[in-house]
């Protein structure tokens, strides 16, 4: 032997720490780990000392990222022009954990930010609007679950010269609001 | 330039990536959801992250550790240290580098048991099992490279859970293969501190007994817990 200096020990001590590591091991695993990574558990021991409650839930097959609904499905195709110098915004009323699937292309790069308004009690940590996305683009499409009940939808600004219609596509299950311009906001 | 390029684009793969695998990353075991999140924003090439995440793996992975410290139990020298450890590090490399670049797919649960069997392994060569029970003595240096291959087939698994753009996937492992090895060294670092302050005292041979029993209990409890995964998966 090259390598250890080890001590030899009696053939019982061995065996005791050998069988006493394995008996160890299996206890450990039928009271402890089993319960709390896979929520099994036997001997109710994991349950009791609430270790169960840290295994990951195994998702139910009709949970896998389907979800029924049984309100109206709505699809829209707007074609909105924002005159030069001019921001106007479009919103759907959205209930909280509704999807939305949209795309809008513009007929020339425009500013815009996508965003939303709570309009319930339950949303007011966003308060007084969420941001989702922001930038400069002639293209943008998404896909938003919505986090809570509000007003859901696009500021578009047109910094250039010229009037800039952008074009969006919609569908999901919300209630249309439309443009909200501002300069009639202000009236 | 190019190479800023590269890097940026390997980069936005990177994080796209990360971002799709991330309901996967948090079910596969060893990379964790902050991880997943970490390559998805932090700024900077992938070398770093990979360097990051290899040695955060070795550091955080006890399975490895346990069986490092079993290695270097009974090794006085620092010498015949870095020659085990250098075995050990060779054969996680041969597997790593080839399960990754071959794209062997091994299964994380077997693999995962083999490894626990390792810690298993030499916490019993510890305890002169194989001489009391079976009346010889397997050759450790060739235990080492074999479980050392084991051991680079679970880092495998690990890194393919968020690899998969072929463009940086040599760089990539290769980063996060030095990143095991530098990761390795630290923990080294602190396993043979501990040990050379333990060794001198007289109980250090009473207690490596039950000192290997306990590391002895990792190692099954690991196999345990792979096993049942296996069944359930």
């Amino acid at each position: 032997m090259d390598t250890n200096p080890a001590p030899t020990y009696p053939r019982k001590h061995v065996l005791w720490a050998t069988g006493g590591a394995l008996l160890v091991a299996a206890a450990l695993l039928v009271l402890v780990v089993l319960p709390a990574q896979y929520k099994i558990d036997p001997t109710g021991i994991g349950e009791a000392l609430g270790l169960t409650k840290l295994a990951p839930t195994i998702v139910p097959e009709a949970a896998l990222g389907f979800t029924p609904y049984v309100w109206p499905y709505e699809q829209a195709e707007e074609s909105i022009t924002i005159q030069p110098r001019q921001g106007l915004e479009f919103k759907f009323s959205i209930e909280r954990g509704n999807p939305i699937l949209y795309t809008w292309s513009s007929t020339d790069v425009i500013y815009y930010e996508f965003h939303a308004e709570p309009t319930t009690d339950e949303g007011k940590e966003y308060l007084p609007f969420a941001s989702y996305e922001k930038g400069t683009a002639a293209l943008s499409s998404g896909y938003l679950l919505t986090k809570f009940t509000g007003r859901h939808g696009w500021y578009w600004r047109n910094d250039s010269a010229k009037p800039i219609t952008v074009i969006l596509k919609a569908s999901g299950y919300y209630g249309m609001i439309g443009v909200i311009d501002p300069n009639k906001k202000a009236q | 330039m190019l190479d800023f390029f590269v890097l940026s684009l390997l980069n936005k793969s990177l994080a796209f990536l990360a971002l799709f695998a991330l309901p996967a990353v948090a079910l596969a075991h060893g990379v964790s959801t902050d991880d997943a999140n970490f390559i998805q924003t932090i700024e900077g090439p992938a070398i770093i992250q990979f360097l990051y995440l290899g040695a955060k793996h070795m550091i955080t992975g006890y399975d490895h550790l346990l069986f490092l410290a079993g290695v270097i139990f009974f090794l006085y020298r620092l010498k015949d240290v870095a020659l085990y450890v250098s075995l050990f590090t060779i054969g996680h490399s041969i597997t790593l580098l080839a399960g990754v670049l071959l794209g062997i797919h091994a299964n994380a649960y077997i693999v995962d048991v083999v490894i626990g069997l390792s810690v298993v392994y030499k916490a019993f060569d510890n305890m002169e099992g194989f001489k009391t029970f079976f009346g010889f003595q397997p050759n450790t240096k060739a235990a080492v490279v074999i479980f050392g291959l084991f051991h680079g087939f679970g880092l495998a698994t690990k890194l393919q859970d968020l690899t998969l753009s072929p463009d940086g996937l040599v760089m990539n492992i290769i980063s996060f293969n030095v990143g095991v090895e530098m990761g390795q060294v630290l923990a080294l670092t602190a396993i043979l501190l501990a040990f050379i302050y333990w060794r001198p005292h007289k109980s250090f041979l009473r207690h490596a007994l039950v000192a290997n029993a306990a590391i002895m209990v990792g190692g099954f409890l690991l196999m345990g817990y792979q096993i049942t995964g296996y069944i359930l998966q």
